[in-house]
């Protein structure tokens, strides 16, 4: 599904280059659930970035279900990415004038769903997620729990194949935590494939394998 | 989609009530600025709109030509019109009429008098009739309550009248068969009553005569080298082309004059839909009034569109400011899938609903400004726009304009944040968008200062022209004025008349008061041989012997006109202290000054006197000379005692000197100070839009502050954590808009100095531009502005940093 090849990300800071991601050679199969682990600034976030197409990289190859998205422009790396791919972020990042029925509906506007389509996945979603009472909130009307629960829900409302969760668990405490791992492993029993960045041990360990960075090279 | 917009746009709205109320509050004082205008506009443009057959009418103009004189009219010969339906096909009709004035009419026993509710407002209109043939009513579209607009207008003495002047004066809306007395002149029979006509037509009238009633009353109808008496509008079949109809004049006036008078007339077919704008400077006598001056209403269009773009101003600097709070939103979107142009149509429309919304707020401020304004106005210039299909396009073309200009910035802007910076938290360089904001905030306060200095001038400059002494007796004078044909010598009979009265103590006849615009002049030369570009120009007054004692202008040398001395009428001329100044003569008495076909010698200097302080453009000297045949004006000065029993003792004799013409008089201290009401009613409407203009700038800094303030709580907090004091951080904040301010008065003094000196050059006196002023309306913005910003700042200033730091 995944295949990185000798990727390398780099910034310019002034005179020299500031690499974040060395020489990164990745495989990911579908229905696998990767947690990348490893110290702050290694390049977690920049590597989970990228398969995610939001970030570019300087060299290598990377392809996506054998489309070479390194060579892919702007607009067809999005088209890609708002097919295959759904996001969820350590802060939620929910949109707060957007009730949560209004929040989960926003990426299927973006994808052209006619009305039909978008409130029946609304509604089976709310149902599955068991927030169907909580529909009409907003965001700062819910616990932070419930907001990541929202948080996963719209990831993962357009069927995405992979699912990218950048540390989803670092702003709850250890029960919510728990509640939003099992779900993602429910999910990638589902066949879902996930990758994860997450500093937690016991995280990674729901995860089918685990990654380490340091420097932004991939150790082991 | 649309839905999801729609709401995420509203709540936004209702989250941040301070910018949104500061933004719709703004615009909608710039709309309502805008559509008074635009109102403006579209009654100018809808001239004539009532008349159905519009694109089909012409007005005949004609054009007489001979070694003496050149006449531009917009009437022809009376007979004209019905010679060429009778002689031309192609001609369907042709409406022949002759407009007059009425000053009373006398139902029964009653006589009432009809006045003109705007006399002098180029207005004829409620003392306005006009004697129309039958085709009169085909061409023009002038529907009918009662009566048969087939044979009304037929018989002699027959007349309609509106409905609205049928209940003025019958109190009944249907007085058909009631006779009227025009004039005290002749009688006629109503047989028909007009639907009442609109106020956007020259055609406008009360009482509608049949053309027949002229000819019986003695008017000439039937001569054809009386030139320009009468109106004639054709109307021609669609695809006539009128040059062709011009073309077969020249055969029709050789049947009824010589062939060498023929050649004289020149004659044009006038489109009717072209006549209201092109009436001004046509140099035609005989326009119908009102006409369409498009000039006038430009300085004020302007004034509205700055306005308007102060407000624009507070939005994108709101917006941009704010940016921080949506970034968020914007990075989200994006993630699950919005397109950068999907993302701009949202802010856009976001922005587009803001300027809906101050549209909506802006109708019943445009009411109310409506209700202010129309006092002033001298006619009805503002269309009701709720049925009007103009005013509601630009109301439309209006919303989308301010909302594209006003959310155009902020959209692009927001809609090009990067997904991964704006999620990772990092924010942009945020050095363009201050550099913005400071720009527009410069723009605001420089028009402010601008409206400012404009008021604070022409404040002071109306005060200084009215209080300023003129030089001559002005209180308690009346004026006569004289129309007939024979004015000068009605002129003359009234002054023997009355001089004989008890009532009145002195008199002068002249063709122009002083008070009043001067409308003669002449050219002259200092030296004999009249070298072409050596010539000067003067006002040219001519007046009788008592017009300088009249007036009380006081001689300093030589003499006043005298009867001894016959020469005085002939090339006598006084002048004053600045004409001689002007033209640098030593020894006036004696002294020639050389006209195109003779001399004027001074007899006499009087001291300065002023008839306007309006500025007469080129002249420079002013002459009062001799000359009986230019008078036109009686100018009285009542004796002491009872001012209202003078009155009616001037009106008996005019009545019993001039029977027939009608007794008007006027006031020469009202006159005055109407030369200047143009500029004291500007003065009113130029300091409303200058306090309009500082609220909005004033209004838009509020918002910036309070918004600085917030985003900088923690700078705040930590600057008073390492021991800056409430007075440092108020600086701090405030530092920044006393240094734009200043900026903007630096922009604003040449401008307005520029735009003032342009506007006094229209008087004669003018203050002098102080730096004082400039000063004045400088730091009067400055400290207003600090004021504003005061509160918040001090607020911001006092907070506790324990709070501002507790959260990282």
């Amino acid at each position: 599904m995944i295949k990185l090849r000798s990727v390398t990300k780099a910034y310019n800071s002034g005179v020299d280059k500031t690499f974040v991601l060395r020489n990164i050679n990745l495989h990911v199969k579908e229905g696998e659930f990767i947690s990348i682990m490893g110290p702050s600034g290694a390049g977690k976030s920049t590597l989970l970035h990228i398969i995610g197409m939001l970030d570019s990289i300087s060299d290598g190859e990377y392809h996506f279900f054998d489309q070479p998205v390194h060579a892919l422009n702007e607009k067809k790396r999005a088209a890609l990415y708002k097919e295959y791919l759904g996001f969820v972020f350590q802060s939620y990042h929910l949109i707060d004038d957007l009730t949560v029925y209004e929040n989960l509906e926003m990426p299927l506007l973006y994808k052209k769903y006619n009305s039909s389509e978008r409130k029946s996945l609304v509604c089976d979603t709310l149902d599955r997620f068991q927030i169907v009472g909580k529909k009409n909130l907003f965001p700062n009307q819910l616990s932070g729990g419930q907001q990541q629960l929202v948080g996963v829900a719209r990831a993962i409302i357009s069927k995405p194949k992979l699912l990218l969760a950048d540390e989803p668990t670092g702003n709850l405490h250890s029960v919510q935590g728990e509640e939003i791992m099992q779900l993602l492993s429910n999910l990638n029993q589902d066949r879902t494939t996930i990758i994860q960045v997450t500093h937690s041990e016991k995280n990674a360990g729901y995860g089918t394998r685990i990654l380490q960075l340091k420097d932004g090279w991939i150790e082991n | 989609m649309i839905r999801n917009y729609l709401l995420s746009a509203l709540r936004n709205i209702a989250k941040q009530k301070l910018y949104t109320s500061i933004n719709i509050f703004g615009l909608a004082i710039g709309l309502a600025l805008c559509l008074l205008i635009l109102s403006n506009i579209s009654y100018e443009l809808s001239f004539e709109s009532n008349q159905l057959n519009r694109d089909r009418i012409y007005r005949l103009n004609g054009e007489y030509h001979s070694a003496e004189t050149e006449i531009y009219s917009a009437r022809v010969m009376a007979p004209l019109g019905s010679a060429i339906t009778d002689e031309i096909t192609e001609v369907e009709k042709a409406a022949t009429f002759r407009v007059s004035r009425i000053n009373a009419v006398k139902i029964g026993d009653e006589r009432v008098k009809v006045v003109d509710p705007n006399p002098g407002a180029l207005f004829i209109h409620h003392d306005k009739m006009i004697f129309a043939n039958p085709d009169f009513l085909d061409v023009f579209t002038m529907p009918l309550l009662h009566g048969n607009p087939k044979t009304v207008l037929r018989e002699p003495f027959t007349l309609l009248i509106t409905e609205k002047a049928a209940l003025k004066y019958f109190e009944t809306s249907d007085p058909v068969g009631e006779t009227i007395k025009i004039n005290d002149e002749f009688e006629c029979q109503v047989v028909g009553i007009l639907k009442d006509i609109p106020q956007n037509t020259q055609l406008y009238c009360d009482f509608l005569i049949s053309y027949s009633t002229l000819e019986k009353i003695g008017a000439d109808v039937k001569s054809w080298d009386v030139f320009a008496t009468d109106y004639v509008y054709i109307l021609l079949p669609k695809n006539v082309d009128p040059i062709a109809i011009e073309r077969k004049l020249p055969a029709i006036l050789s049947k009824h004059l010589d062939s060498n008078a023929v050649g004289k007339y020149k004659f044009d077919l006038q489109p009717l839909k072209d006549i209201y704008f092109s009436a001004i400077g046509s140099g035609r006598s005989g326009e119908l009034s009102p006409i369409g001056v498009v000039a006038d209403m430009v300085p004020y269009g302007l004034m509205a569109m700055f306005i308007l773009m102060q407000a624009i101003a507070n939005f994108i600097n709101l917006s941009t400011a704010r940016s921080a709070d949506r970034r968020r939103e914007v990075g989200v979107r994006k993630v699950f899938g919005a397109f950068r142009g999907q993302l701009i149509r949202q802010f856009l429309g976001e922005s587009i609903l803001i300027a809906c919304i101050a549209m909506l707020l802006s109708l019943p401020i445009y009411e109310l400004f409506k209700q202010l304004v129309n006092p002033i106005l001298p006619r009805e210039m503002l269309v009701e726009f709720y049925n009007n299909p103009l005013m509601v396009a630009s109301i439309i073309g209006l919303i989308f304009l301010v909302g594209v200009i006003a959310g155009f910035y902020p959209a692009f802007h927001l809609s090009r944040f990067k997904t991964i910076t704006v999620l990772q938290g990092k924010s942009d360089s945020k050095s363009t968008k201050s550099w913005l904001r400071r720009i527009l905030v410069v723009f605001q306060f420089t028009t402010a200062i601008i409206f400012i200095l404009v008021s604070i001038t022409i404040y002071r400059q109306v005060k200084y022209v009215t209080s300023y002494d003129l030089g001559f007796n002005q209180k308690n004078i009346i004026v006569l004025d004289f129309n007939s044909e024979n004015r000068a010598n009605d002129c003359q009979l009234m002054k023997s008349e009355l001089i004989k009265s008890v009532n009145v103590s002195a008199a002068t006849m002249t063709n122009n008061p002083l008070g009043r615009k001067n409308r003669s002049y002449c050219i002259f030369y200092l030296n004999e041989n009249r070298l072409e570009g050596e010539e000067r120009y003067a006002d040219l007054i001519y007046a009788d012997q008592d017009y300088t004692t009249f007036f009380g202008l006081e001689l300093v040398q030589g003499r006043t006109f005298s009867n001894e001395h016959p020469d005085d009428a002939v090339n006598g001329v006084i002048v004053n202290e600045s004409t001689l100044k002007e033209l640098g003569i030593e020894q006036p008495i004696g002294y020639k000054l050389y006209t195109n076909n003779g001399f004027l010698e001074i007899i006499g200097v009087v001291k300065n006197y002023y008839g306007t302080l309006m500025a007469t453009g080129y002249v420079s000297a002013s002459f009062i000379t001799i000359n009986p045949e230019k008078f036109e004006t009686l100018v009285l000065k009542p004796a002491p005692g009872n001012l209202a029993a003078a009155i009616i003792a001037i009106e008996k004799v005019w009545k019993a000197t001039l029977p027939g013409q009608d007794f008007k008089y006027s006031f020469l201290d009202d006159e005055i100070r109407n030369n200047y009401s143009e500029y004291s009613d500007s003065g009113a409407i130029m300091l409303a839009l200058t306090l309009l203009s500082i609220l909005i700038a004033l209004i838009g800094i509020l918002g910036l502050v309070s918004f600085t303030a917030e985003q900088r709580t923690k700078e705040i907090g930590i600057r008073k954590v390492l021991g800056s004091s409430v007075a440092d951080i108020v600086r701090l904040l405030s530092r920044e808009f006393v240094i734009l301010i200043t900026i903007a008065n630096l922009i604003a003094w040449p401008i307005a100095y520029l735009m003032m000196n342009s506007m006094l050059q229209e008087f004669s006196v003018r203050i002098s531009l102080g730096f004082g002023t400039f000063l004045l309306a400088g730091s009067t913005a400055i400290l207003l502005a600090l004021l504003t910003v005061a509160f918040q700042t001090i607020k911001a200033a006092n907070a506790n940093p324990v709070d501002s730091l507790r959260y990282e």
